[in-house]
């Protein structure tokens, strides 16, 4: 037991090192997919079928797909055609496009579920579509989409786990390494489980407090 | 000019005509009420007014500005015809002293501090200056329609466009709205009233229009109009109303 123990103590700078990992694979993924995730929302809301249907069709096939597919298709796949990326930048942009097409969903039902008065109200004081959102629909989604996201962000997390297969040193592949060495399998794969554990509980946290803060203001 | 020339206009929702073929002219200083049974066309007439529906067909210029327009009739107007909506729609994350402000700093352009200023005057009016801090949910529902009253006030509208503005209070929140409405009445203020009642109508409206099927059935001064209707419509609805037998 205590050389088990011993163990997770000598790996704990590598997996430390890949917790790393993950969490900026998860800052990147998720801070990229808000951003691409809202664009996608104003397409899908937009009176456009020019731009609602390319955003549909994205946020369809992302969401009816594997994520390991799409890592795939990104890391292994893009060489075919000459574009080779580093491990690190097609994990993050497979996260973030993967993201986006979730966030999409969340932003753009919490923009719909505003009262159709407020648009009204805005619009009968001659604000435009623009200012509207901003200043009147926006402020109000916030509060309705804080909690999905924040679950969206809990599950990137444990989904990082998944760059293990596209070469990226995070916490997952950094328990692999060291079991192949050691042969200690259920012990690092448990310490990599607390870890992350570790990371989703904190966030957890930090969602609570965040929604407490947006219900409080209401 | 008149503040509002309304010729044979039209509106349809999934091919129900909901306004069909009205012909309305309001004058500046003018106070109008507007009654007839629900699903009468009454509000949508007045939501047409504003700009908030789009007619099929007819013309249409309030305060100077014809509808059809390259951009839409409620933005060209910029706050000129205001609208005080059955259920308040006041903006639920900002303040009373906010929600007065926002029209004009960000659509007339007006500095926070002036727009503040002005709020808090318009706030006064409508006897909320003790509430100036508060949010919407921490109001009641008569104290939100005065907030919403002094917001539509705040972009100094040359018409002033009522959807039934008590018909989602509690009984006696009614007369505070109400007062505020007469006040303003008092100040020659050109106004179309949607509204159930009657007593106000006949106190406040120099002009009372009986809507039914989409179309103006009769209109006339209020006394007359309620007092001794010409048509039977007319009088079988009032005698609705006031709960007596036809």
């Amino acid at each position: 037991m205590s050389a088990a123990f011993d163990l997770v103590v000598q790996s704990a700078p590598l997996l430390l090192k890949g917790a790393v990992y993950t969490i900026l694979l998860s800052v990147i993924g998720m801070s990229l997919g808000l951003a691409l995730g809202f664009g996608l929302a104003l397409m899908r809301l937009s009176s456009s079928l020019l731009l609602r249907w390319p955003a549909g069709i994205y946020v369809s096939a992302i969401r009816g797909t594997p994520l390991l597919v799409q890592l795939f298709l990104i890391y292994y796949g893009l060489p075919q055609f000459g574009i080779e990326l580093p491990p690190l930048l097609a994990a993050g942009i497979g996260f973030s496009l993967n993201i986006a097409a979730y966030a999409c969903e969340i932003l753009r039902s919490a923009i719909a579920a505003v009262d159709k008065g407020q648009w009204e109200a805005a619009s009968v004081l001659g604000m435009t579509r623009g200012q509207t959102l901003r200043r009147v629909i926006l402020p109000q989604a916030a509060r309705t989409a804080v909690a999905p996201l924040a679950n969206s962000f809990i599950s990137l997390v444990k989904d990082t786990s998944l760059a293990a297969t596209i070469q990226v040193p995070e916490l997952f592949r950094q328990a692999q390494l060291i079991t192949a060495r050691t042969f200690e399998i259920f012990t690092m794969y448990l310490a990599a489980a607390a870890l992350y554990w570790i990371l989703s509980s904190l966030l957890a946290l930090g969602q609570d407090r965040l929604q407490r803060r947006a219900e409080g203001r209401r | 000019m008149s503040a509002i020339e309304a010729r044979g206009l039209v509106k349809r929702f999934d091919g129900v005509t909901v306004v069909n073929e009205v012909d309305l002219t309001v004058s500046p200083g003018e106070v109008v009420a507007v009654i007839g049974p629900s699903g009468s066309g009454k509000s949508t007439l007045l939501r047409c007014l504003a700009g908030l529906e789009t007619p099929e067909a007819g013309t249409l210029t309030v305060a100077g500005v014809t509808a059809g327009g390259k951009i839409g009739l409620a933005r060209a107007l910029k706050g000129r015809v205001g609208f005080v909506f059955q259920s308040f729609n006041l903006f639920p994350h900002r303040t009373a002293l906010e929600n007065v402000a926002e029209g004009l700093i960000v659509v007339h352009g007006v500095k926070p501090a002036e727009a503040r200023a002005k709020a808090l005057a318009l706030l006064t009016k409508v006897g909320l200056a003790h509430r100036v801090d508060a949010r919407p949910a921490e109001m009641s529902g008569g104290q939100q329609q005065r907030c919403a009253i002094a917001r539509a006030l705040a972009m100094d509208p040359e018409v002033i466009l009522f959807d039934e503005p008590t018909s989602a209070l509690d009984p006696e929140l009614v007369g505070e709205v109400l007062s505020v409405i007469q006040a303003l009445a008092a100040e020659k203020r050109t106004m179309v009233i949607v509204t159930h009642q009657m007593e106000f109508a006949r106190d406040v409206a120099d002009r009372t229009i009986f809507m039914d099927d989409g179309v103006i059935i009769e209109q006339g001064p209020s006394a007359e109009v309620l007092g001794s209707p010409k048509e039977e419509r007319t009088r079988r609805f009032l005698s609705k109303v006031r709960g007596l037998q036809p």
